[in-house]
């Protein structure tokens, strides 16, 4: 279990006991260990139990919530777990005001910050891998954060081998502990008899699937890949797994998933001859044209009203760029046509943006 | 569970039974083993049948089945069959005993040459059984497990991975070779040290409240605060010990307050010093978890003896989060002592290989014995197939915490029902349950509030549930709890396990119907006087419709060989019908083409009704196909008519009753349908329950199985024997008239157990020379003769007396006050007896009279009776106290906030005037309310309310209490028939038959004592509990009634203080309160009156120590109940009300 487990696990309890707070606010319900205790909570408790038993701890410290609210008056360093303890980036923070029986501000920054575990963790690996590159010599370093972020993005599993190449050959050896922690050794739930099945779209796995008919080499776990392919296929077969790592699902869901077409974009623009970047000055956007003439970003949001809503309060450092694309997959247009021109009315920001889809994008950049 | 003998075939049951009785006991048939193995010490520790005792237990713990006449018949039947069947068979060995099944006493002979087969068998019964053990190993954390959600969560595959972290501890083992110490004597003195160095121990906390250990033993002026006293059955004295000893059974008895919990918990202390292993059972697993944090405190090597099933630990948890939830901020950042030892969430869960994999794992009913892995070959390669084993991190995780700590603690506290929990297989090698390993292993048993305890393993004897027809029915709450929340929104219910209960709870709502619209067609059609009428209040089976259906009007007239061809053909025609009922329940939508999953063969039930094997197999399908239909179709003539062809297709097979006429045959076979698939559908939804409750779907199981089959199997059968099935009643109350439809299942005498434990396992010689452990019953309201629920007949072997608490108790009054109608001056509010209709409004009235004016009644009371202390208010129900409670609200908003409220599940927005149960005991701390509203059972037992803290610590906080209701079970309870069973059955057990008596002497007192029983209860069984119809069971229910009235005053009483009772119902005392003053009231008409009688025999008792003991017990409560002003008693002592 890794530092960012321990760090997830602390922000998961910080949302998990918000939840309770809130519901308790709301409703004027006790806190109970039943079916009603949020998932989040949940998760975090049974976090904390693994926690416990990976420092041989005396006590499961995870197993009732109650305990875990009495624990929790106390800042991280006094709970008796070595992972809690300095440099631990959470170990002075207590989560609840014992006094006044409510979340501490602390706590509730910390709730604020994770969205789901996947979340938190993508934060992680994000914050991982700016530290990482804070290392290498202020010229390389977009170039480098440009390498490893498209590493990942086209290599979902990898061979492990493969990966030492990357590190040692492109001169990443700053970086190794972040890119290492990107990945994961192939989880046992992914096998199909002791083998695994890599995905012919995307190169990830494809999981098994109870309904073995429909699926019999498995799924793609990654949505925006079963999107834009709804048949899956398989590549290859993954024979001594232990030789290979997958990517964490963070990385899965927040990287190589919008990263699917970004990569398309980018391949697309450049045998068409334009001069194009992936993830650009450090991921000011996904794909750049031209230096700084055009930016592009690709969104995957489900909801245009939600994007929108999010583009108008900022668009982050897209605003470098002349050019302003935002781009959505194709297949948002299949489920709602009218996806771009709810985006279009909705959005309030104060930079002019050009909304259109990454078939779009590329026709346009093409030109 | 025991081991099996080798060769044992339960299907030959009886041929072990004929070995015993021919060896052991010389019989040469089978008409006294019904007696013998009902289990009865009277029998199997008498001289003349003592030789059989070890081998009945042996046999009880096979579960052949022959504790009656009808299940001995059952057994022999099978054989019988068995030995038809398989005599062709090519390794066909002919059994030693050949049976005559057409003789009423089943005469039998040992066959030639099977000498050595009988003395084989022999030697294994007397020799005993010993445990059955496990066989599930424990996974291997470095390699990869799995777990799978439950079948019907759709049975994902859940993949854990440990192999990243240290291997967990190892599961310690309880050990069982450790053997009782023997007597124990306990010196008072030596309590006394322990007192001082408990206060020297609260002196260095000064966070914590005292407990003043000393000062409860001992007055500032030295004086003891109470004595231990001895029997004296000799002299006919009460005297003083200056030691206790404890062996054997005892039974200690004192008055609430006079010191008992004092003197356990030191007697605890000491016990734990001293190395003793002890057992406290205690009311609640509240109770126990406070005294678990008191002896924790004060360093005992304490440990929480709670039930294991997931459904059990949720109640629990959420018991135990009311209390901690009991301030505004509703346990966020808080906990409590024991909160450790009631955790749910799973530690495997961490480890899941693939936690966003969609699936919920599956923390509420974790798979702690159910982990898949795949074992390992002799040569170390993985085994092909998954199998299972037991969770690897049951050494170290939070949530086995509890019974983990157990295997090495000394003090174990926990609830009498515990007991009945299997120890966990990570936890021992035998498969043993708790109150087994006590039995062999512990020093002392504890049982406090031990009435209480014997009540509620009475009530464990009888499972029941009303299933339509009235509010507490299992289809109401399945309306409550699952269709108005979907219908209403709750559509995220969408787990297919709730879509599966959902579907089978409407399909179980459809065959209610069915059958209620028949029985009140059968009413509107024919009155009192239908085909049946016969059934009505009383068990209903699809065997006994099946028998007035089918089989001739007696069949004990028949000569012997029809009578045995008759019940072979019975006993066919069941399993044929039941089996197709059942095929066409579980698999809806198949088309049977052949009997293979059926759970019947054809030839021999066509041998038994006369038929070809194909005649059967065909009907077979036909007629559960016609119950797919006729479950199925929605149009009711159509149903009609299919329940023709269906009626036509049995009776074709199987001919009906030749005097019924086509009308009754056409009744009673729709009836013989109705009942069969409604137990049998309600039956396949009780399992779902325990899931249903972990989905939040119930708050708590609503049908709760009884005693466990290890338990039934070490204790006597009850005396009235086992029973299962519906009953039905008509109810006329409201002007229109309703069926109500109740399932009942009675089994065992588990009280039995308090009385057994110290020699449970003496007839077990697998444990030879086993000495038991020490059992003392405690309690205040354990003796009274006239309870049949309550009374602990043996002892009293100790007496707690306080000293000087006469002081207290004289001061008591007691006062009759029934409330004028404002509406209708002339007459008083009576509630008990009133139409339904009426009884909201007369509660209101009462709370009014209570709570009217400037300065309420109710407030008033806080100040003109020992100023400072509160007010209860008694009712009967929660329902009753959400009334008070509402009606306060709007009718007195400025006051409704002091006056709170004791309810099963507090509303939103509460501030701290709803309260539970659990939460009672804080209201020592809080001076934010007057009065206090409960249900009377709700806070009876071990519910201290006393002031925490000032001069009057540990007094009642409660000093008037008003019963605005007479208390009255509700009229379908059966209670009463529970307490009346076990008390017979225990009577029973514990009489001494005459020295020389036979064994046949032996049965025919047995079946005397169950012919008597049976009369008793069949009456109550038949007619609603209503106190006016009771007739001479009038006695033994004001009695228990009593009993609980008396522990709620005791409320008022703690520490030695006086206490005001107002009873406000007219019913209590209806004479005394009409106009009439040359009226009296009579032990038939007033409950007072009968309370005062029941007392006033007991002080008189004549047995000098009884009488003592009853006066030191009851004296504080008759003597102002003879005072009880209002009340105009029969003899004229009565008091006029100033």
């Amino acid at each position: 279990m890794t530092g960012a487990f321990a760090e997830v696990t602390t922000v998961l309890l910080a949302k998990g006991l918000s939840e309770i707070f809130d519901r308790i606010a709301n409703d004027d319900v006790a806190v109970q260990q039943d079916a009603s205790l949020p998932p989040t909570a949940r998760r975090a408790l049974t976090m904390l139990s693994g926690l416990s038993l990976a420092a041989a701890a005396d006590e499961d410290l995870g197993a009732s919530v109650h305990t875990v609210m009495d624990k929790a008056c106390q800042p991280f360093r006094a709970w008796g777990l070595p992972q809690f303890q300095p440099p631990f980036r959470y170990a002075d923070v207590a989560l609840i005001d014992r006094d006044l029986g409510v979340p501490t501000e602390d706590c509730r920054e910390m709730a604020r910050s994770g969205g789901s575990e996947t979340a938190a963790h993508e934060e992680i690996h994000h914050e991982h891998l700016r530290m990482a590159i804070k290392d290498y010599p202020p010229k390389e370093r977009t170039k480098a954060y440009t390498a490893i972020r498209e590493l990942v993005v086209r290599n979902p599993a990898i061979r492990e081998e493969d990966l030492h190449r990357f590190i040692v050959e492109g001169g990443h050896a700053a970086s190794a502990r972040a890119i290492m922690s990107f990945y994961r050794p192939i989880p046992l739930a992914t096998l199909h008899g002791g083998v695994a099945h890599l995905c012919a779209h995307c190169g990830s796995l494809l999981w098994p699937e109870r309904d073995t008919v429909t699926f019999p080499d498995g799924r793609c776990r990654i949505r925006q890949c079963r999107l834009a392919n709804p048949t899956p296929a398989k590549r290859d077969d993954i024979a001594d797994t232990t030789l290979w790592r997958l990517g964490t699902n963070a990385v899965l869901a927040y990287w190589v998933g919008p990263g699917l077409d970004e990569i398309r974009i980018h391949d697309t623009l450049k045998a068409a001859g334009k001069r194009v970047t992936l993830y650009p000055q450090a991921d000011a956007a996904d794909v750049g044209v031209d230096g700084l003439n055009i930016g592009i970003d690709v969104k995957t949001y489900a909801s245009p009203v939600v994007l929108a809503a999010k583009l108008s309060r900022s668009i982050g450092r897209l605003d470098m760029f002349t050019r302003k694309i935002l781009a959505v997959p194709d297949d948002k247009l299949r489920l709602n046509p009218r996806y771009i021109e709810q985006l279009h009315d909705t959005y309030q920001g104060k930079h002019p943006l050009e909304f259109m889809t990454v078939s779009q994008a590329i026709r346009e950049c093409s030109r | 569970m025991r081991t099996k003998p080798d060769g044992f075939s339960p299907m030959l049951g009886v041929q072990w039974l004929c070995a015993a009785t021919d060896v052991l006991l010389g019989e040469r048939d089978l008409s006294n083993v019904p007696a013998l193995m009902s289990g009865y010490g009277s029998i199997l520790d008498h001289p003349n049948a003592r030789a059989f005792a070890a081998a009945a237990f042996s046999l009880r713990q096979m579960g052949i089945p022959a504790a009656s006449e009808i299940q001995l018949r059952q057994t022999v039947h099978n054989a019988v069959a068995w030995e038809d069947e398989h005599q062709h068979d090519p390794d066909y060995l002919q059994p030693p005993y050949s049976i005559d099944p057409e003789q009423p006493t089943y005469p039998f002979r040992r066959r030639p040459g099977t000498d050595h087969i009988v003395a084989d068998m022999i030697g294994s019964l007397v020799d005993g059984l010993p445990f059955e053990t496990w066989s599930i190993p424990v996974a291997d954390a470095t390699r990869p497990l799995a777990v799978f959600t439950g079948v019907s969560d759709g049975a994902e595959r859940i993949t854990v991975d440990l192999s990243a972290v240290p291997a967990p501890p190892i599961a310690p083992r309880y050990d069982l070779s450790r053997a009782p110490r023997g007597p124990i004597d306990i010196p008072l003195a030596e309590l006394e040290a322990i007192a001082a160095r408990l206060d020297a121990h609260d002196a260095t906390h000064p966070e914590r409240p005292r407990g003043n250990w000393l000062s409860r033993l001992r007055e500032a002026t030295g004086e003891q605060k109470f004595h231990v006293l001895v029997p004296d059955r000799g002299t006919g004295l009460l005297t003083e010990t200056d030691v206790i000893r404890l062996h054997g059974l005892k039974h200690l008895i004192g008055l609430p307050g006079t010191g008992k919990t004092t003197l356990i918990i030191l007697l605890l202390v000491w016990l734990d010093e001293n190395g003793y292993r002890t057992i406290v059972l205690l009311p609640s697993i509240e109770t126990s978890l406070n005294l678990l944090g008191d002896l924790r405190f004060y360093g005992a090597d304490v440990g929480l003896l709670v039930g294991q099933s997931p459904q059990t630990r949720i109640e629990h948890a959420r018991k135990l989060a009311e209390r901690i939830a009991v301030d505004e901020v509703r346990g966020f950042g808080r906990t409590t002592p024991g909160a450790d030892l009631l955790a749910l969430n799973c530690a495997l869960g961490a480890f899941d290989a693939d936690p966003d994999g969609g699936h919920e794992f599956p923390h509420l009913a974790p798979p702690c014995i159910d982990v898949k892995q795949r074992g390992l070959k002799k040569d170390g390669t993985a085994k092909a197939q998954e199998s299972r084993h037991l969770c690897p991190l049951s050494g170290w995780c939070g949530r086995l915490k509890a019974p983990r700590e157990l295997s090495e603690r000394r003090i174990w506290l926990g609830h009498v029902l515990s007991m009945d929990t299997r120890i966990s297989p990570h936890f021992a090698a035998e498969q043993v349950r708790y109150f087994e390993a006590v039995a062999m292993t512990a020093d002392l048993v504890i049982v406090d509030e031990a009435d209480g305890a014997q009540a509620v393993l009475d009530r464990k004897a009888i499972s029941s549930l009303d299933l339509t027809g009235s509010r507490e029915s299992y289809e109401h709450a399945l309306n409550r709890d699952l269709f108005t929340p979907l219908s209403a929104g709750r559509n995220d219910l969408t787990a297919s396990n709730v879509r599966q209960y959902s579907m089978a709870a409407s399909d179980f709502r459809e065959l209610n119907h069915s059958l209620v619209l028949q029985l009140q067609r059968d009413r509107q059609r024919n009155g009192a006087e239908g085909p049946l009428s016969r059934f009505k209040d009383t068990f209903v089976t699809g065997a006994n419709v099946a028998t007035a259906l089918f089989c001739p009007e007696d069949i004990s007239a028949l000569p012997p060989a029809e009578r045995f061809a008759e019940e072979r053909r019975f006993n066919a025609i069941r399993a044929f019908w039941d089996g197709c009922v059942r095929a066409a329940l579980s698999r809806r939508t198949d088309v049977d083409t052949d009997l293979d999953e059926y759970d019947f063969e054809a030839a021999p039930v066509a041998d038994a009704i006369g038929r070809t094997s194909d005649e059967v197999e065909t009907a077979a399908i036909t007629i559960t196909s016609l119950i797919r239909d006729w479950i199925s179709e929605p149009l009711p003539t159509r149903k009609d008519r299919i329940v023709e062809h269906l009626r036509n297709a049995v009776f074709a097979l199987i001919e009906p009753r030749a005097a019924l006429s086509p009308e009754e045959r056409a009744e009673l076979f729709k009836f013989l349908l109705g009942v069969t698939t409604v137990i049998m559908q309600f039956l396949t939804l009780i399992p779902a329950q325990q899931v249903m409750v972990a989905e939040g779907i119930h708050h708590e199981p609503l049908f709760r199985q009884g005693i466990s089959e290890d338990l039934a199997r070490v204790v006597p059968e009850a005396l009235i024997g086992r029973l299962s099935g519906i009953r039905f009643h008509h109810d006329d109350g409201s002007g229109r008239p309703s069926v109500k439809l109740q399932y009942v299942s009675f089994r065992g005498a588990p009280r039995t157990l308090l009385y057994r434990l110290h020699q449970l396992l003496r007839h077990d010689c697998a444990q030879p020379d086993r000495h038991g452990p020490a059992v003392l019953l405690a309690s205040a309201t354990s003796f009274l003769l006239e309870s049949p629920t309550f009374h602990i007949p043996v002892g009293p072997d100790l007496v707690l007396r306080r000293n000087g608490a006469d002081a207290g108790w004289r001061d008591s009054a007691y006062v009759f006050a029934p409330i004028r109608d404002p509406e209708e001056p002339t007459r008083v509010l009576r509630f008990s007896g009133a139409p339904l209709g009426q009884r909201d409004r007369i509660l209101r009235k009462m709370t009014d009279h209570y709570f009217t004016g400037d300065d309420p009644l109710a407030v008033a009371m806080t100040r003109d009776f020992d100023p400072g202390r509160k007010v209860g208010l008694v009712v009967n129900s929660y329902a009753q106290v959400r009334l008070v409670k509402d009606h306060l609200r709007r009718t007195r908003p400025d006051l409704a906030h002091r006056v709170v409220a004791v309810i099963d599940q507090t509303p939103p927005g509460n501030e701290g005037d709803w309260i539970t149960a659990a939460q009672v005991e804080r209201l020592g701390l809080r001076d934010d309310w007057d009065v206090l509203v409960f249900p009377m059972k709700a806070l009876a037992r071990g519910v201290n309310i006393v002031f925490e803290q000032g001069p009057r610590r540990r007094d009642a906080l409660l000093g008037t209490l008003v019963f605005l209701t007479r208390p009255h079970p509700a009229t379908e309870s059966l209670d009463l028939v529970a307490g009346l069973a076990g008390a017979g059955t225990l009577a029973f057990d514990r009489t001494d038959l005459a020295p020389g008596m036979p064994v046949n002497a032996m049965t025919a007192a047995w079946r005397d004592a169950r012919r008597q029983l049976m009369a008793v209860t069949r009456r109550l069984l038949r007619f609603p509990v209503q106190a006016s119809r009771l007739g001479p069971l009038a006695e033994p229910f004001t009695a228990d009634i009593m009993v609980d009235v008396l522990q709620t005053i005791g409320r008022a009483m703690r520490n030695g203080c006086k206490a005001r009772v107002i009873f406000a119902d007219a019913a209590w005392a209806p004479v005394s309160a009409g106009d009439d003053p040359a009226r009296r009231d009579n032990r038939q008409t007033s409950m007072l009156v009968m309370m005062r009688d029941i007392l006033r025999a007991r002080v008189t008792d004549p047995d000098p120590v009884d009488r003592e003991v009853y006066r030191a017990l009851y004296e504080p409560f008759l003597h102002p109940l003879e005072r009880c002003s209002g009340v105009r008693f029969p003899d004229g002592a009565s008091l006029v009300d100033e």
